[in-house]
Parts: C-alpha cells; structure tokens; sequence
C-alpha cells in the first residue's frame, strides 16, 4: 500500500460515521457492508478527490467492488 | 468567461420563503425510514427544516412580495426600476415569461425592458452579471434582479434522494449604477455535456407531458419518480462541483486579488451543508467564513439561495458594510458562476415567508 493509500483509508474511515475502527481494508467489499449508503458514496468522492488531487471519476466509480478497485483510479 | 463591470453596486437584497414548513426526520419516520439514518443524514448533510410553497403560490408570487418589501425598505418608487431581469426554471406559464408578468404587477415604466434567464442554483450570479452589464454598460441606472424556483413541485414524494432537499424561495435584489469606482468581477462558465446530470425529462417541447410521461419507476434504491420530475445524478454533480467551483472562486479572487485571508466571507450557494462544507475546504476558507444555515431553516433554494444566504448569515455587517464578499452559484446546464466585489451598505428586508 502507498503512503497516499494508507492516509485515503485513514480518513475516509474516519469521515464514514458508522464505519468501525479499522474497517477498512483495500480488498473490503464496501457496497456489501450496512453503513454503505448515498451518504457514504459522497464521503468517499470528497475524500479521494482531497487525497489523490483529482476526482473519481463516477463512470469507473459505479464498477469498483473494493477499496483497492478505488484506489486504482488515483 | 471572466469579466470586470465597475461603478455598480447592490443596494438591495431580500427573499420571501414558502410558508408550510417541513421536518426532515418526521417525514422520514412517516415515510419508514430507520430514525438512525435520517439522524445521519440530518447531522452530516444539514437535513432538517425547509420551507414549502402553499398550493397555487408560484416562484413569480414569491419574487413580487421580495420585490414589493424591497421597494418598500429602500422608499424608491418603481417606476425608477430601469429594466427587470427574472430568473428562474419554474416560470408560471411558457409564455408571456416571468419577466413581463412582474413588470405588469409592479406597474413599471414601460421603458423598462424585461429579461428572463433559464437557470436554477447558479442564476443569482449570472442575473447579477446581466444587471450589472446592464448598470455598467446599458444605459440603466436602476435594475431589479429576481431569482427564486418553485422546485417542490417536481419533485417525487417517493424520491428520497431529491424530495426532501428542496424548499421553495423568492429573492429580489436591487442592482444600480454609481459614480464611484467599485469593481465587481465575474468568472462564469458551463459545460453543457453533463446537462443529463440535472434533468426534467418531460414536459417541455422534446417531450411533451402526457400519461406516459407520469408512469412511475423505481431505482435500485426503491426511490420513485417520473418524467415530469426533478432528476439528479448525485455522484456526477458533486463531482462537477468539486471539479470546477473551486477553480471559478479562485480565478474571481485572483481578478479582485484578494486572498482568503482578505476576505470576510466566502458565499456559496446553499445545495446541502456537506457540499458546501467540503467546497469551501477545498477552496481554502475556513468553516466561520462560509455560511452554511440556509439549507438546514428552509432547504436548497434553487437560484434564490445566494441571496438568502448573504441575508441569513450576513444581515447586520451587510447594512454596516463594506464586506470583501466571494461567492459562487452551481448547478442545472451544468453552470456555475463566481464574483467578488465589495458589498454593503445595503438595504434588507429580512427573511420572511408567504403568504
């Protein structure tokens, strides 16, 4: 995992509410899990794009299944 | 498109609100939805009051009664009004426009010309831009901007995504020339390839309203709609947000050289506290400098929610003023418009709701 991808998983845990600590992994399935919701689709916009210095795009988004899926589009 | 108009000023600004009020979580409740995720919703996305209109009041109703108190606070009379421009994607009928109805209402000279803009939350800036011209370069001394929707009604009651985000608003501001030099900048922009990402598919002249048009379907999420109604794809216009707002609010201070640090307070338009929190991060002010209460009293007001927002958040120091003020409008073409300038003293009537 690269530095930036160890600091995406930081705070988007800590911006997802319901999330619980350490929930996050990059092979988690995160439209499986109960917190997922439109709420939490927008979190994770707002924080990959104040992450990675670009938006996700919504097209490549809508066919991730894991956190490293996103992760590849940074 | 970045422009400077100098020797204008606003002199005036005042909204009217719908006046049945709506509770985000109580609806919900009725509706069945877990108390736990509306809490949620409330507390991240601001989620919690908005301010309908009764049934029969339009966004032409609501924009009168801001012009009227208006008119009335700063003791002119409306015959000094040089032009009026309307803006609004809820007129009252597809012809005569908005426009022409308020100047027969508010029996103005008829050497005042009336124009109407098509535009929803980013047409408080680009009205403002056409008053401003029409102040700075058109022979006006005196024009009234009105900017408000009706968006409620195009909603779907069954949209959970949608329905419960907008309220209904009118605003008037007064836009005159002066003799003084004082710069207001304009930085105003669209990209017409995500006009699908705001949409009313129906009704209009590509495809006529009919029964066809009014059968439901529902979402992966169980939201119903049709193709009469209001329609947004939420992921692509926050991302449209987050991709060109930012850029347009710093291209208008670097017109006006301001820095963030200059100025007393950045205005953005009132889509939601979350977009509004996250956009005036990445633009780089801080929270106490970006009002963000509008959308949680009365909801997200369409192209009136600028205005609001500078009357809710900024009253007392705008009557006082000068205020070194940033702002931005975003949303339906796509579009979005940003300004800087300095504003106040001004008038304002304060927020109130009709009838």
């Amino acid at each position: 995992m690269t530095p930036s991808q160890s600091t995406f998983l930081k705070e988007l845990e800590a911006s997802l509410a319901d999330c619980p600590p350490g929930g996050l992994t990059m092979e988690l399935r995160f439209r499986d899990q109960p917190w997922w919701d439109s709420l939490a689709a927008l979190t994770l916009l707002a924080v990959f794009d104040s992450t990675f210095g670009k938006p996700l795009p919504v097209e490549g988004f809508m066919k991730c299944e894991t956190i490293g899926d996103v992760c590849r589009h940074a | 498109m970045h422009t400077t108009l100098s020797n204008i000023r606003i002199a005036g600004l005042a909204v009217t609100t719908g006046s049945i009020e709506r509770d985000y979580v109580q609806d919900g409740l009725a509706a069945g939805v877990d108390r736990s995720s509306l809490e949620r919703s409330s507390k991240v996305i601001g989620l919690r009051k908005r301010m309908v209109a009764v049934a029969g009041v339009t966004a032409l109703d609501l924009c009168a009664d801001a012009a009227t108190r208006l008119i009335a606070e700063m003791g002119i009379d409306a015959t000094s009004i040089d032009a009026i421009v309307f803006v609004t994607q809820s007129p009252d009928h597809s012809q005569p426009n908005n426009a022409s109805l308020l100047h027969g209402r508010l029996r103005l000279s008829k050497s005042a010309p009336t124009f109407e803009i098509s535009l929803g939350c980013s047409g408080w800036a680009f009205g403002l831009h056409h008053a401003a011209l029409l102040c700075a370069h058109g022979g006006a001394a005196r024009v009234l901007l009105c900017a408000g929707d009706t968006l409620s009604r195009v909603t779907n009651p069954g949209d959970r995504a949608t329905d419960p985000l907008f309220g209904d608003a009118g605003s008037a501001t007064i836009i005159e020339k002066t003799g003084r030099s004082a710069p207001f900048h304009f930085v105003l922009g669209a990209d017409g390839s995500g006009a699908a990402s705001i949409i009313v598919p129906a009704g209009g002249a590509r495809q006529p309203a009919s029964e066809s048009t009014r059968v439901e379907t529902v979402d992966a999420e169980g939201n119903r709609s049709h193709a009469e109604n209001f329609r947004m794809n939420g992921p692509e216009v926050f991302n449209f947000t987050l991709r060109e707002v930012p850029g347009a609010v710093n291209a208008a201070m670097k017109l006006v050289g301001w820095t963030p640090a200059e100025v007393d307070a950045l205005v953005l338009h009132q889509a939601n506290r979350f977009i509004v929190s996250t956009v005036g991060r990445k633009c780089g002010f801080p929270a106490e400098k970006t009002p963000m209460d509008v959308f949680e009293k009365y909801g997200n007001q369409s192209s009136a929610s600028l205005p609001c927002a500078l009357i809710d958040g900024l009253a007392n120091r705008l009557e006082a003023g000068p205020l070194k003020i940033v702002g931005c409008g975003f949303g339906v073409g796509l579009s979005w418009g940003a300004f800087a300038g300095e504003l106040g003293p001004l008038a304002i009537a304060p927020i109130k709701s009709y009838p």
